[in-house]
């Protein structure tokens, strides 16, 4: 495994690219809050991310509180914690590391993307009612699965 | 920062792909193409009584153009436009005899139980339910004098194609007089509006050429569907959903030749359709006919011809067009100025039909997981918003777990 990148290191970055953001951090942890809008057409949101050396890092929708759901269905898609709004975005896997977040990746550049593209997503399955963004469906998982802790 | 650009992109793409939800399958529109040309084959074999006079079958109107519309219902059929010409028809025939030899052929053999009673212009061949489709068939001879007739007024390279057709309600329909005949030229029509999409058309067909790696000219023209055409068959769907078979529907013909009129060579179907719904009625001329005004939407391709000419008889008819291009500004406009896909798709269901839009967002979302998948999505900084430009890729994963019924 490649360097650990330092928390530090990642606010630097995340501010970069959101000037706006409202970023905190210790050396083991990191929240970060920012409005995004997923195509240019599309309603804004506020997403979340919180990071710790223990719990590693969830993406979680705060605004709005709570998302809309697709005619019909009575769950959010592809979520970990309905009533956290607390997304699954990608699959923890040790087997594909290039397809997951890790400790060496910027969270500015995985989780972040993912979580707008979540966003983006919900609103093709708001109105299609239909998860196009690909992805797995594991049967009989349930919910507050923990994933991404350090390892 | 998000633009006016990348929105205006966006309702393009929206667009683009509702009208592709309309096109007929690629498989529909080449048996068409099987199907008509063994019409023509039919009707030229060695002992077909018209074999003698050369008869030929082509297609014409909205299938020739690539402006065709799946029906609004499930159960609906396609019309397709055919002309057949007999190239020898004797000079002493009348528009009748020319209109009962195409009829006599297509009563016995193959066609005889698709075969509906006679229409006003037309034979109409119907195709069993699989198909659904109706194929009209024009009976026509070509325009010998066409120079005489058209010279000066239309260019030559489209009154070239000229014909004279028949109309069981033509007061020469008894006459030999050929020169008397109803005038009509859909494939100088089919030119005339070619020539007003040329330069996106040759575009496009290049780009095509080039993503399937073939020659330029082994482009089918069926292939390539410039945002004119896409233009018109998304203000088609409109129609037939808010006028259905209502006797005052506008015609095809109207909104195919002012929509062409109208449009400035946009890149982008939403571009275009604005200038066509903006620029539309500045293409209705007045005119002074028999000392009497009237409104004038001139067939390119044949100037004595007005395609309005029904308005006059019906003075309502050009109030409901002028209405439904005013419905069809607040509908589609007002659906694309709000924020969030679902409830943009939402407003637009009750425009196109609700199977049509899903279908198209369906699409949309598939194009987009494509971009994650082949690398091209990235994410813009500031907003996040993603798309083809942006600062960070979108990286491939497998989005995970998911609690719910789908």
């Amino acid at each position: 495994m490649s360097e650990i990148i330092p928390i530090r290191r990642q606010a630097l970055v995340l501010r970069s690219y959101f000037k706006t953001a409202e970023i905190t951090w210790t050396p083991t942890s990191l929240i970060w809050v920012q409005s995004v809008t997923p195509t240019p057409i599309s309603e804004n949101y506020t997403l979340k991310l919180k990071y710790s050396y223990s719990k590693g890092v969830n993406v979680y929708v705060v605004e709005p509180k709570e998302l809309k759901l697709a005619e019909g269905k009575e769950r959010l898609p592809h979520v970990y914690s309905q009533k956290e709004q607390r997304l699954c975005l990608y699959y923890p896997s040790d087997e594909n590391r290039e397809r997951r977040w890790c400790l060496d990746m910027y969270f500015a550049k995985t989780v972040v993307p993912w979580a707008v593209e979540w966003l983006e997503f919900y609103e093709y399955w708001l109105g299609t009612g239909i998860w196009l963004g690909g992805g797995i469906h594991p049967d009989g998982e349930r919910e507050q699965y923990d994933f991404g802790k350090h390892e | 920062m998000i633009t006016e650009a990348q929105i205006k992109q966006q309702y393009g793409e929206i667009l683009q792909e509702i009208a592709e939800s309309l096109d007929l399958t690629e498989s529909q529109v080449k048996e068409a193409e099987e199907r008509y040309k063994a019409v023509g084959e039919y009707l030229s074999r060695g002992n077909s009584s018209l074999a003698q006079l050369n008869p030929s079958i082509e297609p014409q109107g909205s299938f020739l153009f690539g402006t065709m519309t799946r029906p609004i219902h499930e159960e609906g059929h396609y019309d397709i436009d055919l002309i057949c010409i007999l190239e020898k028809l004797p000079v002493w025939s009348t528009q009748k005899d020319l209109k009962q030899k195409v009829g006599n052929e297509l009563k016995i053999g193959r066609y005889e139980n698709m075969l509906d009673k006679e229409g006003q212009r037309c034979w109409t061949l119907n195709y069993a339910e699989g198909t659904r489709f109706h194929m009209d068939i024009l009976p026509a001879v070509h325009d010998m004098n066409s120079a005489n007739v058209y010279e000066g007024k239309v260019d030559r390279h489209l009154y070239q194609f000229a014909l004279r057709m028949t109309d069981i309600k033509s007061d020469t329909y008894n006459s030999s007089s050929r020169y008397d005949w109803p005038k009509t030229n859909p494939k100088g029509y089919a030119g005339w509006f070619k020539g007003r999409m040329k330069t996106q058309f040759l575009a496009m067909r290049k780009m095509i050429a080039e993503s399937f790696q073939m020659n330029i000219e082994d482009v089918p023209d069926w292939r390539v569907k410039t945002p004119l055409q896409r233009a018109i068959q998304i203000l088609k769907r409109h129609r037939d959903i808010v006028f259905e078979e209502h006797d005052d529907k506008p015609i095809s013909i109207i909104i195919t030749t002012l929509a062409a009129k109208a449009y400035n060579q946009e890149t982008n179907v939403y571009e275009a359709l604005v200038s066509i719904l903006n620029g539309m009625e500045d293409h209705i001329t007045y005119k002074y006919k028999n000392g009497k005004m009237v409104d004038w939407i001139e067939n390119p391709v044949n100037p004595e011809e007005n395609f309005a000419d029904k308005w006059e008889e019906y003075p309502s008819r050009k109030k409901v067009f002028q209405n439904w291009i005013d419905k069809a500004k607040i509908e589609i406009f007002g659906a694309l100025e709000q924020r969030g896909l679902h409830n943009i798709q939402k407003s637009l269901e009750p425009s196109f039909g609700k199977k049509v839009v899903v279908e198209a967002f369906e699409n949309l979302g598939h194009k987009s997981r494509l971009a994650r998948e082949t690398g091209t999505k990235k994410m813009a900084q500031s907003t996040g918003t993603l798309g083809v430009m942006g600062r960070a890729i979108v990286k491939d994963k497998d989005n995970f777990g998911s609690w719910t019924d789908e």
